[in-house]
C-alpha cells in the first residue's frame, strides 16, 4: 500500500534553559494513502510535535520524513515551504485565519501564496462544502469559533492536498459543531480517498478515525484499529494511570 | 501580496497609525528644511541690476581667487572682499568710465540702505534724474538724493573724516543704497581704487574679458546686479545661512530617522503571530519579506505625501521667521523652481526609503521566523537581537568617541564648530540607541528589588526591544538637548571669555556711533591725546593655507579663511600674550601669528588680503593661541578697507581721560569703560547665537516628543491583551495603571541617564578642548524643563490609552 506520511526514527529534543527535554524519542509510524489516523495521549507525550514534524513546520533533530515520495530532510527553507504549499493541509487549534481578510479572502490565500490561478467558484463551493458560503465577506472577527474553524478546513482542502494535518480541530467547539466537523473529515475520507491525520483529546473524535495511535512520553504506546469510544477512553485511562 | 498587504493597512489603522504619524511630520519637518535650503542656494530670483541698469556692460575682477592646488588642478576660493581693479588694466582699456563706491553719509541722517558715495559720472549708469539743482561743479559740491534744501551746507562723514560740502542739487532716490554724489576728482580724492569699469561698447567689452592676467569679469543682464551694494553682503548672509540650516537640516533628518526607524521595527514586531501564520501557510520567507516591505511602502508613500504637503505650509513661515531674525536678507523667501520640485522629491523619497529600510531588517527576521511560533505565545523575544544591531552599535560608539578624542586632544579650534558638535552627537547618541536593548540588563539591576521591583525589571528585560523603542526618543531628545545647549552655551562663553582678554589690559572702549566703524581723523585725534596709549582694531579675515595636522604640519589644499585682527598701532592697552618676539614693528611687511600655525620668528609667511592681493609676511611675533582669539594680527593696511571696528585705550590719569573724552566727543564716537563694555559684548554674542539655537533644537526637541508619545501609544496597543490579562486575574484597574506608569518612567529615566553619560562625554571633550581657559556651562532650568517635560510626555502617554482599554465594556470576549 503506498505511503502518503512515513517516519523513520525521528527525534526531537527541545533545550528550556540548563535542560533538555525529548519531546518525541525514535519514532517510526507510517500513514497509508486514504487513511484517517487519530493520534491521542497525555499533555507533554509529544503528539503536537510528532504533527508538526511530520508536516514539515518544524525540524527534528534525527530520523526521516517523507511525504509521498519526498524527503524533507535535505530540502531548504524556501523549497520545504513550495512542498507544503502544494500537498500538505494544516488546521490549527486556534488563531487559524489572518484578522485582516475576509472568509473567502482567508481560503485562497494558500492558492495565492502559491502563484496559482483563483477560481472563484471553486472557492465558493469550498465554502459551501463546510456550510459557510452566505458568509463568504466576513471577517473572522465576525465569526464564531465554529464557524472560524470549518473556514480553516475549506482553507487547507482547497488545494487538494495530499494529507490534512489537523491539531486539535475540535478542542474549542461545542458537543454539535465538533459533530459536523467530524463527519466533514470523514467524508472526505470516504468519499475522496483523503488521508487525515489528527491529534485529538476527545475519544469521541477519535472513534471517526480508522486508526488510532496513542503516545506516552514521545514513544509510541499503543495501537488501535476501528476503535470505539469507549475502547479509547479505556486505553486512554490505562494510560494515564500508569503514567503516575 | 500587494491586496494582502493593502487589506492588513486598512483592517489595522490603529497600528499604522503610529508610524504614519512619525513618518509624516518626520518628512514634514525633511521637506520644510530642503526647501528653505533650496531658496538660501538659489539666490535672489527677482534681482534686477539696480545701479549699473543704464549701462550694458559692467568689468569687474573675479570675486573667485583661482589657485592652483598641489595636484595641478584650479581650485576658486571665494573672496571676502571686491577687489579693486588695477590701475594698469583702466589704461589698457580706452573708452571705460570708472565707478566708485565708498562709505559717504550726511551726518546726523540715519541711513535705512547702505551710505554710498560716488563720482558724478556713476549717476548716469543707474540712471538717478536731477530733480532740483544742478551737479556738483566744485570739489565742495554734492548731490543728494531725496528732499533736502539746495545750497544748505552740510556735514559728510567717510573713513577719513568729516568735511563740510554745499548741496548743489538733488535726485530721486532709487533702492538699494543712499547715495552722495560728489565731483568725480573728489571721489578719487576720498577713494583712489577703482571699484567696477562700465562700458557701452561691445568690442571693449570682450577685450576686458580677454585681458590675460587681470582677472576680470564682464556682467550683463541680470548679472548686473552683482555689483550692486547688498549683492555681496546678501551673498555671504545666505552662505551662512546655507551652512546653519545645513546642520539644522542634518539634526532633524537624523531625529526624523530615528524616531520613524523605531516605530516601523516595532509595528513588525508587533505582529509575530500574524507573519508565523503566513509561514505556516506556505509563505515562502521572500513573500513574507515583500508583503511587509509593500506595507512599509504603501505607509511610506501615504505619510510622506503629507508629510510633503505639511512641508509646503511650513516652509514660507520658516523663511518669514528667518528674515524676521535677522538671518537672511529682506528679500528672502521660499519660492517654486526647480529646486524647489527637487527637494520635495528628495524629502518624498527619503520618507519612502526611510519607511521600507527600517522594516527590512525586521522584514529578514520575520521571514525567517519558524511557522511553529504561530501556536506559541510569543511573548519572549528571541535572543539574538539582532546581531547587526550589536555590530552596528558598538562601531557607531567606538566612531564616536574616537572622532571627540581627536577633536578634544588635537583638532581643538574645531570644538566649538556647531557643525563638528552635531555630527560627533548624533553617532555618539545613535550608537547608544543601536546598543540599548543590551544594557537593560545591567542598566535595571538597582530598580530590581522587591516583587515589584522584580515584576518590572522582568517585564523590560524580556521585551528588550519594546524597551528599546520607548528609551530611544527620549535618549535623542535629552541627549541633543543636554549635549548641544551645553556645547553652545560653553562656546558662548570662550567666545566672550576671548573678547574680554584683548581688553584685560585696557581703561576704556572707543566704539562707533552712527557710522559704521572709527574714521581715520578720530583716530589721529586719539594717539596725540598725551597720556593715552590706544590701539585701533579691525575684526577682519584673511586667505590663508591652514595647517590640518599639528603634528604632521600638513597643509589644507586650498586656502581658506582665517580670523584676524588688523591694529593700527600695537601699545599696552591691546592684551595678546606674546610668547616669542615682539609686536612692535608690525607694519605691511610683517604679520604676528597664533601658535597653531608652527611658525617661528623671521619664517615668511604667504597670505592673500581680503580682496585677493597676495603678500609676503615676516612673522615678527608669536601669540598664544585660543579658541575664540585672532589668529593672525597684521597691520591694519593689510586688514582691507573696512573701518576699525573699536579702539582699547589705556589712560594714565584723571586728565588723560578728560582728555580722551574731549578728543572722542569731537569726532562720531562714545566711550565706554571696559567694564560696561564687556557685559555688552556677552549680550550681543548670546542674542545672536540663541535665535540660531531655539531653531536647531526646537524643531529636533519637538519631534522627539512627539516620537516618545508615539512609540507609547502603539507599544501600549500592542499590550491590550496582556493588561486586560492581569485585570482578569484581580488586579484592579488603579493598580495596572500603576504598573504602566511605573514601567515608562522607569525606562524614562533610564533614557536620561543614558543620554546624561553621552553628554557628559562630549562636554568632557569639549573641556579638554577649551584647555581648561573656560568652565563648561550647561543651562540647567532649560535643560530641566526638557527633561520634565519627558517625564510628563511618557507618562500620560502610556497611563492614558491603559485607562481606557481598561474600562469595563459589556458583552465583549476578550480572544
Amino acid at each position: 500500500m503506498a505511503m502518503a506520511v512515513l517516519v523513520e526514527s525521528m527525534t526531537k529534543t527541545y533545550s528550556i534553559g540548563p535542560s533538555t527535554i525529548t519531546a518525541l524519542d525514535h519514532v517510526s509510524l507510517s500513514f497509508p494513502v486514504g487513511s484517517f489516523t487519530a493520534v491521542m495521549g497525555p499533555s507533554g507525550s509529544g503528539k503536537s510535535t510528532l504533527l508538526q514534524c511530520a508536516a514539515g513546520l518544524d525540524r527534528p533533530n534525527s530520523g526521516r520524513v517523507s511525504i509521498g515520495e519526498v524527503e524533507l530532510s535535505g530540502l531548504g527553507e524556501t523549497a520545504l515551504t513550495r512542498l507544503r504549499r502544494d500537498r500538505v493541509g494544516f488546521v490549527f487549534q486556534s488563531f487559524n485565519l489572518m484578522p485582516s481578510l475576509t472568509a473567502a479572502q482567508n481560503v485562497e490565500l494558500p492558492l495565492r501564496l502559491a502563484g496559482r490561478k483563483v477560481d472563484q467558484q471553486a472557492i465558493l463551493a469550498a465554502l459551501a462544502t463546510v456550510g459557510l458560503a452566505d458568509r463568504a465577506t466576513h471577517r473572522p472577527s465576525e465569526l464564531s469559533g465554529g464557524q472560524q474553524q470549518r473556514v480553516a478546513i475549506a482553507r487547507a482542502l482547497v488545494t487538494s492536498p495530499q494529507v490534512l494535518f489537523a491539531d486539535e480541530p475540535t478542542g474549542a467547539l461545542d458537543t454539535k459543531t465538533s459533530r459536523d466537523v467530524l463527519d466533514l473529515l470523514r467524508a472526505m475520507v470516504t468519499e475522496r480517498g483523503q488521508t487525515v491525520i489528527m491529534v485529538t483529546h476527545d475519544p469521541m473524535a477519535a472513534a471517526s478515525a480508522d486508526r488510532v495511535i496513542f503516545l506516552a512520553d514521545g514513544r509510541i504506546a499503543d495501537t488501535v484499529e476501528s476503535p470505539t469510544a469507549e475502547a479509547v477512553a479505556a486505553h486512554m485511562t490505562r494510560l494515564e494511570v500508569s503514567a503516575c | 501580496m500587494l491586496t494582502l498587504a493593502l487589506a492588513t493597512v486598512r483592517t489595522r489603522l490603529a497600528t499604522f497609525a503610529g508610524t504614519f504619524a512619525a513618518l509624516a511630520l518626520g518628512v514634514s519637518v525633511i521637506a520644510t528644511m530642503t526647501l528653505v535650503l533650496a531658496a538660501a542656494s538659489g539666490g535672489n530670483p527677482h534681482q534686477r541690476p539696480e545701479r549699473f541698469a543704464a549701462v550694458p556692460y559692467v568689468i569687474q575682477v573675479d570675486p573667485d581667487l583661482q589657485v592652483r592646488d598641489r595636484y595641478g588642478s584650479v581650485d576658486s576660493v571665494p573672496l571676502l572682499a571686491q577687489p579693486d581693479v588695477p590701475a594698469s588694466v583702466v589704461t589698457q582699456l580706452p573708452g571705460v568710465l570708472p565707478d566708485r563706491s565708498f562709505y559717504a553719509q550726511v551726518e546726523g541722517v540715519p541711513a535705512a540702505q547702505p551710505a554710498l558715495g560716488h563720482g558724478w559720472s556713476s549717476a548716469a549708469f543707474a540712471p538717478y534724474v536731477l530733480t532740483s539743482g544742478h551737479a556738483p561743479s566744485a570739489d565742495d559740491e554734492i548731490v543728494v538724493a531725496g528732499p533736502a534744501t539746495v545750497g544748505s551746507r552740510v556735514s559728510v562723514v567717510t573713513a577719513g573724516g568729516s568735511r563740510t560740502y554745499t548741496i548743489a542739487g538733488t535726485v530721486r532716490p532709487r533702492t538699494g543704497e543712499q547715495p552722495i554724489f560728489f565731483t568725480d576728482a573728489e571721489a578719487a580724492r576720498l577713494s583712489p581704487g577703482v571699484d567696477a569699469l562700465v562700458t557701452y561698447d561691445a568690442a571693449t567689452a570682450s577685450r576686458a574679458a580677454g585681458l590675460p592676467g587681470a582677472h576680470l569679469q564682464v556682467l550683463t543682464g541680470a548679472d548686473r546686479h552683482e555689483a550692486d551694494p547688498g549683492a555681496v553682503q546678501d551673498a555671504t548672509e545666505l552662505t551662512g545661512l546655507t551652512t546653519f540650516l545645513g546642520v539644522a537640516a542634518m539634526l532633524s533628518a537624523f531625529v526624523a530617522i530615528t524616531v520613524t526607524a523605531t516605530a516601523f521595527g516595532l509595528s513588525v514586531a508587533q505582529r509575530r503571530r500574524d507573519l508565523a501564520l503566513l509561514r505556516s501557510l506556505g509563505a515562502t520567507p521572500k513573500q513574507v519579506m515583500r508583503t511587509i516591505c509593500a506595507e512599509a511602502a504603501l505607509v511610506g508613500a501615504g505619510g510622506s505625501a503629507v508629510g510633503c504637503l505639511l512641508g509646503l505650509v511650513w516652509a514660507p513661515q520658516l523663511a518669514s521667521w528667518i528674515v524676521r531674525q535677522g538671518l537672511a536678507p529682506s528679500w528672502f523667501s521660499v519660492y517654486f523652481s526647480t529646486g524647489s520640485v527637487l527637494a520635495l522629491a528628495i524629502a518624498f523619497l527619503a520618507g519612502v526609503a526611510v519607511a521600507v529600510l527600517s522594516v527590512l531588517v525586521a522584514a529578514f527576521r520575520a521571514g525567517t521566523i519558524r511557522p511553529t511560533d504561530a501556536l506559541r505565545e510569543a511573548a519572549v523575544e528571541p535572543k539574538r537581537i539582532g546581531r547587526f544591531r550589536l555590530l552596528g552599535g558598538l562601531v557607531a560608539a567606538c566612531c564616536g568617541v574616537a572622532a571627540l578624542a581627536a577633536v578634544a586632544l588635537i583638532f581643538r579650534s574645531a570644538a566649538t564648530d556647531p557643525k563638528t558638535a552635531a555630527e560627533i552627537v548624533i553617532v555618539l547618541i545613535g550608537g547608544t540607541a543601536l546598543l540599548s536593548p543590551f544594557l537593560l540588563r545591567s542598566l535595571t539591576r538597582p530598580f530590581g528589588r522587591g516583587t515589584a521591583g522584580m515584576l518590572l525589571r522582568a517585564n523590560i528585560v524580556t521585551g528588550a526591544r519594546r524597551a528599546a523603542a520607548v528609551i530611544v526618543p527620549v535618549l535623542i531628545t535629552a541627549g541633543l538637548a543636554m549635549s548641544i545647549l551645553g556645547v553652545n552655551d560653553t562656546a558662548n562663553a570662550a567666545a566672550n571669555a576671548g573678547q574680554h582678554q584683548q581688553a584685560a589690559d585696557a581703561d576704556f572702549v572707543v566704539l562707533p556711533a552712527g557710522t559704521p566703524g572709527l574714521t581715520t581723523a578720530l583716530l589721529e585725534r586719539l594717539h596725540s591725546v598725551s597720556g593715552v596709549e590706544a590701539t585701533a582694531v579691525t575684526d577682519t579675515s584673511m586667505l590663508a593655507y591652514q595647517p590640518r595636522i599639528t603634528s604632521l604640519n600638513l597643509q589644507s589644499p586650498i586656502p581658506l579663511p582665517v580670523t584676524a585682527i588688523g591694529l593700527d598701532e600695537p601699545s599696552a592697552a591691546l592684551n595678546l600674550k606674546v610668547i616669542a618676539g615682539s609686536l612692535t614693528g608690525l607694519d605691511d611687511q610683517t604679520i604676528a601669528v597664533d601658535s597653531s600655525w608652527n611658525e617661528h620668528v623671521g619664517d615668511t609667511m604667504d597670505i592673500w588680503r581680503p580682496d585677493g592681493t597676495s603678500v609676503s609676511l615676516k612673522v615678527i611675533a608669536v601669540v598664544a593661541a585660543s579658541l575664540s582669539g585672532p589668529s593672525l594680527i597684521v597691520d591694519q593696511h593689510n586688514a582691507g578697507t573696512a573701518m576699525p571696528d573699536r579702539a582699547y585705550v589705556k589712560t594714565d590719569s584723571a586728565d588723560s581721560d578728560a582728555a580722551l573724552l574731549a578728543a572722542v566727543r569731537s569726532e562720531d564716537a562714545r566711550v565706554v569703560p571696559v567694564s560696561a563694555w564687556s557685559a555688552a559684548v556677552n549680550d550681543q554674542q548670546a542674542k545672536q547665537n540663541q535665535v540660531g539655537l531655539e531653531l536647531l533644537l526646537g524643531i529636533a526637541i519637538a519631534y522627539s516628543a512627539i516620537g516618545i508619545a508615539s512609540t507609547l501609544l502603539m507599544s501600549a496597543s500592542g499590550r491590550r491583551s496582556e493588561l486586560s490579562l492581569l485585570h482578569k486575574t484581580g488586579a484592579t484597574r488603579r493598580q495596572i495603571v500603576w504598573i504602566v506608569a511605573a514601567e515608562s518612567l522607569v525606562l524614562t529615566v533610564l533614557g536620561i541617564v543614558l543620554s546624561a553619560v553621552v553628554s557628559c562625554l562630549v562636554l568632557g571633550g569639549l573641556y579638554l578642548a577649551l584647555a581648561g581657559s573656560v568652565s563648561v556651562v550647561l543651562p540647567w532650568p532649560l535643560v530641566g524643563a526638557i527633561l520634565a517635560g519627558c517625564v510628563v510626555i511618557a507618562v500620560l502617554a502610556s497611563t492614558l490609552p491603559a485607562w481606557f482599554q481598561l474600562r469595563p465594556r459589556p458583552g465583549v470576549v476578550e480572544v
